[in-house]
């Protein structure tokens, strides 16, 4: 069946048809875009989710000007504010938490921690944001790819698809990263810039990266599933028969019966590419100083959890509430794009 | 003594000297603290002891543990809780610290008569002289000391000496390896060179062991404590697995060794304690655990339960700990404290750093920042160059960082002038406090500044404004930085104190972070050595001849500042063959002085020791030589 138009479930009134006479049964055509979206808007689960992720790319994208409100920033150390008794601690409860320091500071050095998680989520954001596109991309080109093809050929990128899977990506990353850092500081050399700066992003690229190996091979095995299965449907024989192009058949055909599943993934996976980020940094693996990062946070965080639990709890419950807006969004989405769930 | 290039974090604390019996070279130990029985648990986070072998043994720490249980050197420190006294050089193996004639070139030490090896036989000095050859045989016997191969005056030949160990063995096709010999004519005339540089000699029944050096080495019996110069049984030698099962000549003999898990020591039926001057061998059994998490050490320690009463830490108080610790006062009774051999400093590169820039980086540097981020006072105190205060008579302050010193001048209360209709007072301000018809009293505080080696009165955790001052102008720079992380949050967050300080002085800082401490001496001894290196360094023995030499002096085995100007080295070498010791020390402290006003390297930490002991053990203290454990006294009954 053609994605162009699907009756709406209800069969023509709805509720949110304000102006429809009881009487008069109109029957309006929805596109299953209209569909999703009407029934995402009447999940407050998934409109919650949203609304919290839309506050925390503003906090990333706003961290300068709020930081400046409140008169941090995360690089100068406040060793005032810090016991001098061997043990490194904030003075005061909760970390340090005072006027001037909404969220406290990081034991040992004093840092301000409203700062350093504001500019650590830009920081968190953007590599996820990054990785996300570049694994979902490559996942949807191999997996159509893979699916398009036939007989051996498909065989071979199936193969290769497995063997990606099968691989310790994680020994990969350990033995890579330095390499890689290095290489992308050679590239990034020819830009002239300054030290420190060509180092930050060579260090993020190399981040991106890594963190894109994690989840490509299993979209793309997706992928190429929903294509084989919708390859064989009776609109893209239709349209064979037609004397469709191969590449009109994929735009028009596959690809807009894709981006469900696609939107799902990603919303899915995004979480999953910000826990990597933490594991990694876990293992050394992280953005260099003074730059801060989710991962970084936690990981120092669990270090001090003993004797200042702000210092890990405040990083800590950021990072839960977006990582659980993804899951529930992801999930409502799933829900909102399956034209077979019940009712909205 | 094996380079730290870790900054110490977590340990330590002001100087707390235990009273204790002192021991003196005496055969009947009667020690008020102790007596024998019981099994003492030794906790470790480590997976094994790096090397039990003689020869082979170079960490400090390992060298205590082994010297206080299982091998005999010639010569000893002496056990004491005093550091300077523990100073001392007290014969071990020898029945004397070695007599030289001819002012250090040669010297002889007399074998103590009634060693016993761990089957019974006797101890002789074919024994030690075996032991010393073992540390000739290159590939097998690895990462020792060295000493015996650097002073002992046999030829050499491309830079190696051409006596092969006691297990080469002559060529088949004349192809010489570090094993073997060319043609039997070169082994033959090999151990004739080691033979006549090291010999012994019998008279009556007394064996003497006589060494022949390559040049005069005045403190020679203070090289003699490391653990390379201990003997070892030829029938009993495994070459390299002698690390597993080490034939004693101590008061304990290995009872089973699982690398690991544990290594047990049970007593030794035939040490002979009348040969024994220093070890009172109170436990019956010593049971070294390994693999346990330091956080599970310290809280066992401080719950002092069951056999944790007679337990001791191998590792520092856990600095998580530390103010627990130290805030209870039954804690703190069963914690022993004193520095450890170390002084953490950062080594500059003089060949690319000039001495502006060098000055500016140490005035710029957030000394006490760091210190305070590795623990503050348990981490240890602010050091003023490369020679501690432990070194005894080798030390004397710097005045590095300068001070301040102040007068205040206290003017008494007296009778105002009356002016007209006022009554004023006069004088320098604070100006005129007058009260009714009386001049009060007040104090007049003047600040005299006294610079320190680098021209100014350094404040202790930098001054951006004098850095930019000793630039004088000029363009600062990019400066590189290595240091090894070892995952710490603290480490990142000393290196993003010290980002900032030397930023805040134009300087642009190139970190290099190794994760493997392989990487970072790969660094050290390349040709693109990073310009700055954060290390340590503790004396081989307590003679700024192991401080001064290693660090400083060209192509020496830690120098990292390349600062080659022939008057320094010319001064260096006249130390090292400086045989009247209150002499020498003071040449060690003028070059101290010159080291660091030269700023060949910005002094970071006088680096302390802390550990913790079950309610049980008895007449422990830090053992200032090796910052170690006094393991041969300790006692749990």
């Amino acid at each position: 069946m053609s994605s162009s138009a699907v009756l709406d479930a209800q069969g023509g009134t709805d509720s949110l048809d304000d102006n429809a006479e009881p009487q008069q049964t109109v029957i309006v055509g929805r596109t299953l875009r209209q569909i999703a979206w009407l029934r995402i808007k009447r999940d407050w689960v998934a409109r919650t989710c949203m609304f919290m992720l839309l506050m925390v790319f503003l906090l990333a994208i706003f961290a300068g000007p709020i930081c400046a409100f409140f008169g941090v920033d995360p690089v100068t150390g406040h060793m005032e504010l810090i016991n001098l008794d061997g043990s490194s601690l904030p003075m005061g409860r909760w970390g340090g938490v005072s006027w001037a320091h909404p969220l406290g500071i990081e034991p040992g050095y004093g840092r301000d921690l409203l700062a350093r998680l504001l500019s650590g989520t830009r920081t968190s954001l953007l590599i996820a944001t990054v990785a996300t596109v570049i694994s979902i991309s490559s996942g949807v080109i191999i997996g159509v790819f893979a699916g398009n093809l036939r007989g051996f050929a498909d065989a071979a990128m199936s193969r290769f698809i497995d063997l990606m899977l099968a691989f310790p990506v994680l020994l990969l990353i350990l033995s890579m990263s330095p390499v890689i850092t290095e290489r992308v500081v050679s590239f990034y050399s020819r830009f002239q810039w300054s030290l420190d700066v060509t180092n930050h992003w060579a260090n993020i690229t190399m981040l991106m990266l890594m963190l894109s190996i994690f989840s490509w091979p299993y979209l793309a095995r997706i992928i190429r599933g929903q294509v084989l299965s919708l390859r064989e449907r009776e609109f893209v024989e239709a349209a064979e028969s037609l004397g469709a192009s191969n590449r009109k058949i994929l735009f028009k055909e596959l690809l807009p019966n894709l981006w469900g599943p696609i939107i799902v993934y990603t919303t899915l996976s995004f979480p999953g590419v910000i826990a990597a980020e933490a594991g990694l940094a876990y293992l050394g693996i992280t953005v260099t100083e003074p730059d801060a990062s989710w991962g970084k946070l936690i990981n120092y965080g669990i270090s001090y959890f003993a004797h200042d639990p702000a210092y890990l709890l405040f990083p800590l419950g950021l990072l839960v509430i977006v990582v659980l807006s993804f899951n529930l969004l992801g999930d409502a989405l799933r829900d909102a794009l399956d034209p077979r769930a019940g009712r909205g | 003594m094996r380079r730290s290039s870790l900054v110490r974090i977590g340990v330590g604390s002001a100087s707390v000297a235990l009273a204790l019996t002192t021991v003196v070279g005496n055969a009947t130990m009667s020690s008020a603290t102790g007596s024998r029985g019981g099994t003492l648990y030794i906790l470790s986070s480590l997976d094994n002891i790096n090397h039990l072998d003689p020869q082979r043994n170079y960490t400090g720490e390992d060298i205590a543990f082994a010297t206080g249980f299982l091998t005999r050197s010639l010569t000893q420190y002496a056990y004491d809780s005093n550091p300077t006294k523990a100073a001392k050089i007290v014969a071990d193996g020898a029945s004397n610290t070695g007599s030289t004639a001819d002012s250090g070139k040669t010297w002889a030490f007399k074998i103590r008569n009634g060693q016993k090896w761990q089957d019974g036989t006797a101890v002789t000095c074919a024994d030690y002289k075996y032991g010393i050859s073992r540390s000739f045989a290159r590939g097998i016997i690895t990462g020792g000391s060295g000493y015996s191969v650097a002073f002992l005056d046999i030829p050499k030949s491309g830079g190696r000496s051409i006596y092969k160990g006691p297990y080469a063995t002559v060529a088949d096709d004349g192809t010489a390896t570090s094993q073997k010999y060319a043609s039997s004519a070169a082994k033959t005339t090999a151990e004739a060179a080691f033979n006549t540089a090291l010999s012994c000699s019998k008279s009556g029944s007394t064996e003497t062991l006589t060494f022949k050096l390559v040049y005069a080495v005045p403190d020679f019996n203070g090289a003699t404590t490391l653990s390379e110069f201990s003997a070892v049984k030829q029938s009993q030698d495994t070459g390299a697995s002698y690390d597993r099962n080490i034939f004693s000549d101590g008061p304990y003999k290995i009872d089973s060794y699982e690398v690991g898990t544990s290594l047990i020591l049970v007593r030794n039926p035939n040490w002979n304690a009348a040969a024994d001057a220093t070890r009172l061998a109170y436990p019956d059994r010593i049971e070294v655990d390994w693999n346990i998490e330091p956080q599970v050490i310290s809280a066992r320690l401080i719950a002092d339960n069951g056999p944790d009463k007679t337990a001791i830490s191998a590792d520092g108080v856990y600095s998580d700990d530390l103010p627990t610790v130290f805030g209870s006062s039954t804690l703190t009774a069963r914690v022993d404290q004193g520095y450890d051999p170390y002084v953490t400093y950062t080594a500059l590169d003089t060949t690319k750093l000039n001495l502006a820039h060098r000055k500016a980086l140490a005035l710029a540097w957030p000394r006490e920042t760091l210190r305070q981020l590795a623990g503050g006072d348990y981490a240890g105190y602010p050091a003023d160059g490369v020679i501690k205060p432990s070194l005894g008579a080798d030390y004397a302050p710097t005045n590095a960082w300068g001070y301040n010193t102040s007068k205040t001048v206290h003017t008494a209360a007296k009778a105002a002038k009356k002016v007209g209709n006022a009554y004023v007072c006069g004088g320098p301000l604070p100006a005129n406090p007058v009260k009714g018809t009386m001049c009060e009293a007040y104090d007049t505080v003047t600040t005299t500044p006294h610079p320190g080696l680098l021209g100014y009165v350094v404040p202790v955790d930098g001054s951006c404004t004098q850095a930019v001052d000793a630039l004088k102008g000029a363009a600062a720079g990019t400066v590189s930085y290595a240091y090894y992380d070892s995952g710490s949050p603290k480490t990142a967050q000393a290196v993003a104190a010290i980002k900032a300080a030397v930023e805040c002085a134009g300087f642009i800082l190139d970190l290099n972070r190794y994760t493997d401490i392989g990487d970072f001496y790969t660094d050290a001894f390349s040709e693109s050595q990073s310009n700055m290196m954060n290390t340590g360094w503790a004396p081989d023995w307590l003679n700024a001849s192991t401080v001064i030499p290693p660090l400083f002096q060209t192509d020496n085995s830690w120098n990292l500042s390349h600062y080659d100007e022939s008057t320094f080295q010319a001064k260096i070498a006249t130390a090292l063959q400086t045989v009247k010791r209150s002499d020498q020390a003071k040449l060690w402290q003028a070059l101290n002085k010159e080291a660091v006003s030269n700023v060949l390297v910005i002094p970071r930490t006088f680096t302390n020791v802390q550990r913790q002991h079950g309610s049980g053990v008895k007449g422990t203290y830090i053992w200032g030589p090796y910052g170690s454990y006094n393991y041969g006294q300790i006692s749990v009954n």
